[in-house]
């Protein structure tokens, strides 16, 4: 799954050892920080993001021979071949992801000792981190990249293989969740199954 | 219009969006992350080595396929397993060697080429080995000077390192020279037929990349570069014509080495037939091309020097025909006499050529720009 994705992503690489940490200045902190919010372990994220570049720099160097182009969108491959190996992570380890409630109560209780030690952190983003992690996988994802990250949509729906249309409904649905869960008003969605390119579709005829 | 509509969406929560934005404060611990970078960049440059190792294994291992049919038998197996050490402890130099065989002017293992050259010459037991690796060694500049003429070095490079070959192929060619008397004494007229032979055949050979590389060289070429390809051309042919004097004056002449004059003859004729018929263009050319200081007739004078250079190259083939060669061999000296001379006067008139269409071109630029400017 990891390597058909990452070919999905990777037209073409040519890229040099020089260019390759270029990319790690320029995105590490930001994967980092995306694959925190999905494991809610410090020392896990600083395993799996180094892992990321591990691993695209194996896919990057594998395609070297066969391909001259170049990585068409650096930032969305990246984010996919994280996204994937946190999905690996948690099936090799023959463990199911974090319970939402867990993976909030985690990032809470990292804050003693981790990174978020160095920012001053306020009560809101306390509440705002903690109700993150209440949301679904998806939700999460977008609310991230979208708004911590700043990626377009189109970005967006190149990394979750969906339409723009879907990623735009997502992202709605992923904010009223968020708002709901911040006021209280509504329980996390867990598992939550919608036919997103239906209700697009729907939308779209309308 | 999706996109307006999540633009007021987005308006819409704009208060939760500024709170998640609090959340960009999440950042990894420095130290993680230069730690993380240094081994990412170790892993890289690791692999780029194995790449490289893997890539010279495998061209190693084609060099040596040969080699792994071939088992020992068991007795031999031990002073086989000394042998391989021996090699392998030898082999970095045998490999910086074998790396400086292939190098050409400017590349930092040629001056280690040179000196293995002069080494082995000096060390080579037996004269008929030293003319064999004299040979080599002319064949490889000619390589080298083939090389250069194609590398895109700048006309400058070019010329320097053109140059340092040309030199090294003319220091060559005067040791040829000097060994064609000495190998001619009644003692060894077998062996210094033999030597002429080679000698001839390494002067054509010069002769023709010589003339290659100046149709293939850039017209930047240095007047110093074009003297010393001009000298080296004359000198490989006053080789070739006194190697070929040596084979016709050795006495009792068997039908091979007949055969072998006939064959440089038959060579030397082909070649002076398209020297004259180039000639004769230039003369032709030369008539068309109207200037004002051309008041001598010069192209009369190369059409006449072709001309005769013709009716003496027919002289030529009927003596070589009658295997009268010693005659042969004086006509071709006058013709070639006459041909050089012709080559200085096309030369000559190629250059005015040249001159006068640019001093044409200039007028015609000139009077085109002065009606412009008068309309």
């Amino acid at each position: 799954m990891v390597i058909v994705s990452c070919i999905l992503l990777v037209k073409v690489a040519n890229i040099t050892e020089q260019q390759f940490l270029g990319f790690y200045d320029q995105y590490s902190d930001k994967l980092y920080r995306y694959i925190y919010f999905r494991v809610g372990s410090e020392e896990l994220a600083q395993d799996l993001t180094s892992e990321v570049f591990l691993k695209s720099w194996e896919y990057v160097n594998r395609d070297k021979a066969s391909s001259n182009k170049q990585l068409a969108n650096p930032r969305a491959f990246f984010y996919q071949v994280a996204r994937n190996l946190i999905t690996d992570f948690y099936r090799q380890k023959d463990k199911s992801p974090l319970s939402l409630e867990e993976v909030a109560d985690k990032v809470i209780a990292d804050k003693q000792d981790g990174p978020l030690e160095q920012a001053a952190i306020s009560l809101d983003m306390e509440s705002v981190k903690a109700a993150l992690g209440r949301l679904n996988e998806d939700y999460r994802d977008i609310v991230i990249w979208r708004y911590l990250d700043e990626m377009e949509i189109k970005e967006i729906a190149q990394i979750m293989e969906k339409s723009d249309g879907a990623v735009r409904v997502l992202l709605s649905r992923a904010l009223s969740n968020l708002k709901g869960v911040l006021n209280g008003q509504l329980e996390p969605q867990i598992a939550e199954e919608i036919s997103v390119q239906e209700q697009v579709a729907g939308e779209e005829a309308a | 219009m999706q996109k307006q509509n999540l633009v007021l969406e987005e308006q819409g929560f704009s208060e939760i969006i500024n709170q998640i934005q609090v959340l960009k404060n999440v950042k990894p611990k420095e130290s993680w992350v230069i730690s993380c970078r240094a081994k990412l960049a170790l892993k890289l440059e690791m692999e780029h080595k194995r790449e490289m190792l893997t890539k010279d294994a495998s061209e190693l291992r084609e060099l040596f396929t040969f080699w792994q049919a071939w088992q020992p038998k068991r007795a031999f197996r031990p002073a086989y397993a000394v042998a391989v050490a021996l090699a392998v402890v030898m082999g970095g130099g045998a490999l910086t060697s074998l790396a400086a065989l292939q190098s050409v002017p400017g590349a930092p293992l040629y001056p280690v080429k040179i000196a293995l050259e002069r080494t082995g010459l000096k060390v080579a037991p037996t004269d008929s080995l030293k003319m064999k690796m004299q040979k080599d060694i002319v064949g490889s500049r000619l390589s080298e000077l083939r090389v250069l003429v194609k590398n895109h070095d700048s006309a400058e490079v070019k010329n320097e390192k053109v140059a340092q070959v040309v030199e090294s192929i003319h220091q060559q060619l005067i040791t040829d020279k000097e060994q064609l008397p000495q190998a001619n004494k009644p003692n060894g007229s077998e062996k210094s037929l033999a030597a002429a032979k080679i000698v001839s055949a390494r002067a054509d050979q010069v002769k023709k990349a010589i003339t290659q590389a100046k149709e293939k060289l850039p017209s930047e070429v240095n007047s110093n570069l074009s003297e010393k390809l001009a000298e080296v051309t004359d000198m490989a042919e006053k080789t070739s014509m006194q190697a070929l004097e040596m084979m016709i004056a050795k006495k009792e002449q068997t039908e091979a080495d007949k055969k072998d004059i006939l064959a440089k003859f038959d060579e030397i004729i082909k070649e002076k037939e398209l020297a004259i018929k180039t000639l004769a263009a230039v003369g032709q050319q030369a008539s068309k091309v109207k200037s004002s200081a051309d008041k001598l007739p010069i192209n009369a004078v190369l059409i006449n020097q072709a001309d005769e250079a013709d009716d003496l190259l027919g002289k030529v083939e009927t003596s070589v025909k009658k295997e009268a060669f010693g005659a042969a061999l004086e006509t071709l000296k006058t013709l070639n006499e006459i041909v050089k001379g012709a080559e200085k006067i096309a030369e000559t008139v190629k250059q005015q050529d040249k001159g006068v269409i640019e001093l044409n071109s200039a007028k015609n630029a000139t009077s085109s720009a002065l009606i412009d400017s008068s309309k």
